[in-house]
């Protein structure tokens, strides 16, 4: 790991003393700031719920949200995020959706999972009521090689009933 | 759907959730690169960027105190990764074979500085003329890369007088069917940890077969295999992927490991993964099968060829599924088949769900779209004329007693979308603009089990013990690996003991604590260790003296056991009696029993483009008894979709030995927006010998894909097609270069 | 990743980004970072700095004022579907069909264009729209066609010390469009062939734009010339002739060659 001394005199404009915000704690990280947020996610705050599938925003794994939003953490550095609220698997309260992905059946290797949960979540926060071609493009970033995507699917119209009565 | 006895099952038949979901939907599994140890160092791996040379010079860069170089001569035993041969060596020594092939290893903290210092590594290299493809292999011109011939693995046999057989049928059919490489893709890319431990290595990781790894690397580290230890970590998917693979590299870090003396971690990045772990044969299948005047099948010769790769790894077992598949589901009294897998300078290619049966599959499959058309009568109807029935004889002359479902399959998926209909409808279409649809269909097998005699020779061995404070402890070496073994088989325990599933307990594999019940591969552990744990179970009633069927188990042994004593069960499995295989003249009983398939694909195809729609996938797959339907579907739309992407759109080319797409950006496979609706049909002909009637799912979603997708394709457009996977750019070179109209 | 030990700069208004940018002639800007930091993860040794330009507040301009459309560098794909998806419908169909959500959450118009991808997809409708690119640097701002922006792949005439912070263009009037992505599958798909057309109604002319099939994006002035002549036949040819597809890991030349024309007649029959 590198810790990150800048020495060049213009320091003005870098983030000084970066700190963000993840699953609701502050934190000033040792890494520099031109670590990936998913290295700095899984080896400085161990939070390895999220995956890394291909390093190159294809797979979807590495899904977290910030400032509520969906993205690929592993296409996004540690000082894009100063001052900003990052979400892990780890940290969302997300029952209802986690529910409805055990009890459909929407998990084989689980190794997508926390990154389609994610992205379940900022839909039905946008969108309560999906249709299946809006869940389709909600969950167009979340490669899953075992389930075929069918019971992912029902699984978001289950959670999402459920949000609806709930 | 069930059978009505299911209300005399508590477990068994119900679709209970995966035991491992919660872990894996909190983010709380731990995959193998979610493990750290104190002190523990990255591996990393230089590769050849040559096809095919001999290595002159190895120049290590002046390395830092804290890493640690190895090459083949570090190696302290035998150079190689045993499996059915030892071609493989765990580093390349004197030759390379392919781009990508391991030659040394770096150990030390830092990645980043590992990758520098391979950067630097020089390697000098005397080019070898290379083969590229199976083409080139049976041609023979250059020096063989394996043994004299190239060829890893040859079966042959001629059944009946196939020639005379030819000679006297009104209609020939024949043609050469091409697939292509197809990468797994799983999720999480290989990786593996492995640390000292006692006077050996322990290992962790990402695997199928945790007995394959202690045996495949035994002779290179020189150790006793009781020495490895090898544990699974969480694996994320492997669909055969990680079969033999994790071999080579759980020795790399074992290597590294005992050379440092320190934890050592190697997880391959998506375009390493891509570049240099097994693939999908590609395959030649030259076909021909003759029909009478009544359109019944009258003799079959078919040519298969498949592309090994550089090393033989599974090849030749691979293969013996693709000869057997090759008859496909329908009686033959006359047969000439050939089958070889060669050696090619590409990639090693080796196990991947299906196992050699899609390939051989697509040819006969499309063969007999093809004879449809050609006899004027539909795809249904011709397959309904030569099916296998029960009481019939396979090619290998093995008489199907119980259990064959692939007529009901076939019906089945036929009335649920209204083949025939559709089938003569989109005939007529003659739109030269907008989408034309298309309806295909294709009817399979997957032999259960290990092939031939591969049961026989690992002799699965499975424990049970039981606690009364515990409850069952289910000992196997099988694993978890998404397919939802850990559920089933508590579920197979807690029934057969009548106990909660919650009583129920899998040790998680590691072979210094579970029995060497065979790999998690060949759609076997649900039958074949399934079966045995069922055994198990028995065994347990009948030690505290209860009847097979009585159901108080949890009371009687509470009375008769102290609450600190605990009974164990052992089953070695045994094939049955009259289950004959003969490997050598290849005749007898391949396996045990098969599972049955049919599947339906809808299309649409535009006109403009060429791009392909699947609108609709109606799957029905006849298994015995679904232990858990809600995981049997699981695997049927997951196992379908894959099959779509073989067949229309993941493509993965050499050139000069170079793979071309080899990160997730060029290799496509399948959205959530590329999925069509899948409808699974589950159908149960309870086999006699599995636990409660089951046979294998894991692999058949895959195997007939490819021939039905194919079949509509060509029922929209009425052309014929012959390769996979089939993307609009095939559809237009084969529209555009010779026009072989027939709508 | 190698690029831990390089420093980060985070400006946080447009003039010290550009004067970092003029001091730093050796970092790269970084906004979404969906194209850079796939380029980086091959150590390269002319980035030593990374300049952070994601969010910067002059660069979020999205607005259409009349007939012109101006969208900051910094507009991020979502945002653009968000709040300007009613200003020229072709770039919003190309935007939607761009890479994935969460991608799209990140990655700005900016990015697509400096990256000078031939398969960029915002490229073809902008080209349509005859864009201009204004570029600015502690020295001055400039004006630049698009087409004249971009000069090969992965080259555009941006100087070193420049950024691009605006797009501008004017919407024809009552303009009927036609536009198709050409990809492997339906999401993160690079396009084989992506395509625009524009009928410009009142003065009877028409605008082809063409991805992915040639070193930049494409303008068929040629053809477009023959279409008052209403020979479609000919201007086929025309466009057959100029693209210049190649054989690579997505597709081949001649299915992206006949998919130029497929298209094209496409929308020339939609528009007759
Ligand atoms: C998984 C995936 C899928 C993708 N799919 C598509 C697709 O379907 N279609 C498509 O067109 N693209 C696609 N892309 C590419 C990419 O997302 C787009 O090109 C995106 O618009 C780039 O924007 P960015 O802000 O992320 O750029 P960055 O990566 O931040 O920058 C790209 C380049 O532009 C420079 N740059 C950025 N902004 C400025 C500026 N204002 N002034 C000067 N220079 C600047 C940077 O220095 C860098 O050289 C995909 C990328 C990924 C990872
Ligand atoms: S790891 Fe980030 S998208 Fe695959
Ligand atoms: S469950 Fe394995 S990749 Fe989705």
């Amino acid at each position: 790991m590198h810790q990150e001394t800048i020495n060049n005199p213009k320091k003005s404009s870098e983030p000084i003393g970066l700190r963000l915000k993840v699953n609701g704690q502050w934190y000033s990280p040792r890494s520099a700031p031109t670590t990936r947020l998913l290295d700095f996610l899984r080896r400085e705050l161990g939070l390895t719920g999220t995956k890394e599938g291909c390093g190159e925003g294809e797979c979807g794994a590495c899904l977290v949200l910030l400032n509520g939003e969906i993205v690929n953490s592993c296409l996004v550095l540690l000082g894009q995020c100063a001052g900003q609220e990052v979400t892990t698997i780890e940290g969302l309260d997300a029952q209802v959706i986690q529910q409805a992905f055990v009890d459909v059946g929407a998990i084989q290797c689980g190794f997508c999972t926390p990154g389609l949960i994610i992205a379940t979540y900022a839909l039905l926060q946008r969108n309560p009521r999906p249709n299946r071609e809006e869940i389709q493009q909600a969950l167009a970033g979340n490669l899953c090689r075992c389930t075929g995507y069918q019971k992912v699917i029902k699984a978001v119209q289950v959670a999402a009933d459920q949000h609806g009565r709930g | 759907m069930q059978k009505a006895n299911k209300t005399s099952l508590q477990y068994v038949g119900k679709p209970i959730a995966r035991v491992d979901a919660l872990d894996k939907i909190c983010g709380r599994a731990r995959y193998v690169d979610d493990l750290t140890m104190p002190g523990m160092l990255y591996g990393y791996t230089i590769r050849s960027t040559r096809q095919r040379a001999k290595i002159i010079s190895i120049q290590f860069p002046a390395l830092p105190a804290d890493v640690v170089g190895v090459t083949a001569k570090d190696i302290p035993g035998k150079n190689y990764v045993a499996l059915f041969n030892t071609d493989q060596p765990l580093l390349a020594e004197q030759v390379v074979n392919y781009i990508g092939e391991p030659i040394a290893l770096l150990a030390g903290p830092d990645m980043e500085i590992l990758k520098e210092l391979a950067n630097q590594v020089q390697i000098e290299y005397q080019e070898i003329p290379s083969i590229d493809n199976l083409e080139e292999s049976l041609v023979g011109n250059k020096p063989p890369i394996f043994g004299q011939d190239n060829v890893f693995k040859s079966y042959a046999y001629i059944k009946g007088n196939p020639a005379q057989a030819f000679a006297t049928s009104p209609t020939v059919i024949s043609g050469t069917y091409r697939t292509g490489y197809q990468e797994h893709a799983y999720l999480e890319t290989q990786g593996m940890l492995a640390f000292p431990y006692q006077s050996g290595v322990k290992i962790i990781g990402s695997m199928q077969c945790p007995f394959y790894i202690q045996k495949g690397i035994a002779p290179p580290l020189n150790l006793p295999p009781e020495m490895i230890v090898v544990e699974q970590a969480v694996t994320g998917g492997a669909f055969g992927g990680k079969e033999d693979f994790p071999s080579l590299l759980a020795g790399h870090v074992a290597l590294l490991a005992l050379k440092t003396g320190k934890p050592v971690k190697m997880i391959y990045d998506r375009h390493e993964d891509i570049l240099c772990t097994t693939k999908r044969h590609p395959s030649r299948t030259i076909h021909r099968i003759a029909f009478d005047q009544q359109k019944r099948l009258t003799a079959l010769a078919v040519d298969i060829v498949l592309d090994g790769g550089a090393h033989s790894t599974l090849s030749q077992v691979v293969l013996a599924r693709s000869a057997l598949s090759a008859p496909g589901v329908y009686r033959w009294a006359n047969i000439n088949l050939q089958a070889r897998a060669v050696a090619t300078n590409q990639v090693p290619t080796g196990a991947f769900r299906g196992f050699g049966a899609p390939q051989a599959f697509f040819a006969i499959e499309q063969q007999m779209n093809h004879a449809a058309y050609r006899l004027g009568i539909d795809p249904y109807q011709l397959r309904k004329i030569n099916l296998l029935r029960e009481g019939d004889a396979t090619a290998t002359g093995q008489v199907l007693k119980e259990s064959v479902g692939v007529e009901k399959a076939l019906d089945a998926v036929v009335n649920k979308t209204d083949f025939v209909q559709k089938y003569w409808n989109y005939r007529q279409q003659n739109s030269q603009t907008g989408k034309r649809k298309g309806i295909g269909l294709a009817a399979f097998f997957h032999g259960c089990g290990f092939t031939g005699k591969g049961e026989e020779l690992i002799k699965a061995t499975a424990t049970v013990d039981y606690l009364p404070s515990v409850g069952l402890v289910i000992r196997i070496a099988n694993v978890e690996m998404g397919q939802g073994m850990a559920t089933v088989l508590r579920q197979v325990g807690a029934e057969a003991l009548c106990i909660p599933l919650e009583r129920t307990h899998i040790l998680g594999p590691n072979t210094a604590e579970v029995p060497n019940s065979g790999p998690t591969v060949a759609s076997r552990t649900t039958m074949i260790v399934g079966g045995l744990i069922y055994q198990c179970c028995l065994d347990l009633k009948q030690q505290i003296g209860m009847a097979a069927e009585a159901a108080n188990f949890a009371g009687v042994a509470a009375q008769k056991l102290n609450p600190d004593e605990h009974i164990s069960a052992t089953r070695h499995y045994r094939v049955p009696p009259d289950v004959v295989w003969d490997e050598e003249r290849f005749v007898g009983d391949a396996y045990p029993v098969y599972s049955w398939g049919a599947v339906v694909v809808e299309v649409e195809v535009e006109l403009l483009t060429y791009e392909v729609t699947v609108t609709k996938l109606t799957a029905a797959h006849e298994i015995g008894k679904a232990i858990n339907p809600i995981l049997v579907e699981g695997q049927i739309e997951g196992g379908s979709l894959q099959g779509l992407g073989y067949a229309s759109l993941e493509n993965l080319v050499s050139h000069q030995g170079q793979l071309q797409q080899v990160t997730l950006t060029d290799y496509l496979i399948p959205t959530i927006l590329d999925t069509p609706e899948i409808e699974p049909i589950i159908l149960e002909e309870p086999y006699s010998l599995g636990p409660y009637g089951a046979k294998g799912v894991g692999e058949i979603p895959f195997v007939g894909i490819a021939p039905a997708y194919v079949g509509a394709v060509e029922n929209a457009l009425g052309t014929e097609f012959f390769e996979i996977p089939l993307t609009p750019e095939k559809i237009y070179r084969q529209l555009h270069t010779h026009t072989e109209d027939r709508s | 990743m190698w690029y831990e030990k390089i420093p980060f700069y985070a400006p946080s208004n447009l003039s010290e980004a550009l004067a970092l940018c003029q001091e730093l002639p050796d970092s790269a800007l970084l906004a979404g970072g969906t194209d850079l930091l796939v380029q980086l993860r091959d150590p390269n040794d002319k980035v030593k700095a990374l300049i952070n330009i994601a969010g910067l507040p002059e660069l979020q301009t999205i607005e259409r004022l009349g007939n012109t459309v101006r969208l900051g560098a910094g507009v991020t794909f979502s945002r653009f579907l968000q709040q300007g998806a009613d200003f020229f419908p072709p770039l919003t169909e190309a935007v939607r069909q761009l890479a994935s959500p969460s991608i799209r959450n990140k990655a700005t118009f900016g990015g697509n264009i400096v990256n000078a991808s031939p398969a960029a997809d915002t490229l073809p409708p902008l080209y349509a729209a005859d864009a201009v690119v204004i570029l600015q640097s502690i020295h001055g701002k400039r004006r630049v066609g698009l087409a004249d922006f971009i000069l090969g792949p992965k080259r555009s005439a941006l100087q070193t010390g420049e950024i691009l912070i605006q797009i501008e263009w004017h919407v024809p009037e009552n303009y009927i469009y036609y536009y198709r992505k050409i990809g492997t599958r339906r999401a993160l798909a690079l396009s084989k062939v992506s395509f625009c057309g524009l009928y410009l109604p009142e003065d009877k002319t028409i605008r082809l734009a063409y991805g992915a099939v040639g070193p930049t994006v494409m303008r068929a002035l040629a053809a477009e010339a023959r279409f008052s002549k209403g020979d479609k036949e000919s201007l086929l040819a025309e466009v057959t002739e100029m693209v210049q597809p190649i054989n690579d890991q997505r597709s081949t030349a001649d299915y992206r060659r006949f998919l130029c024309r497929q298209l094209t007649s496409e929308f020339l029959t939609r528009i007759s």
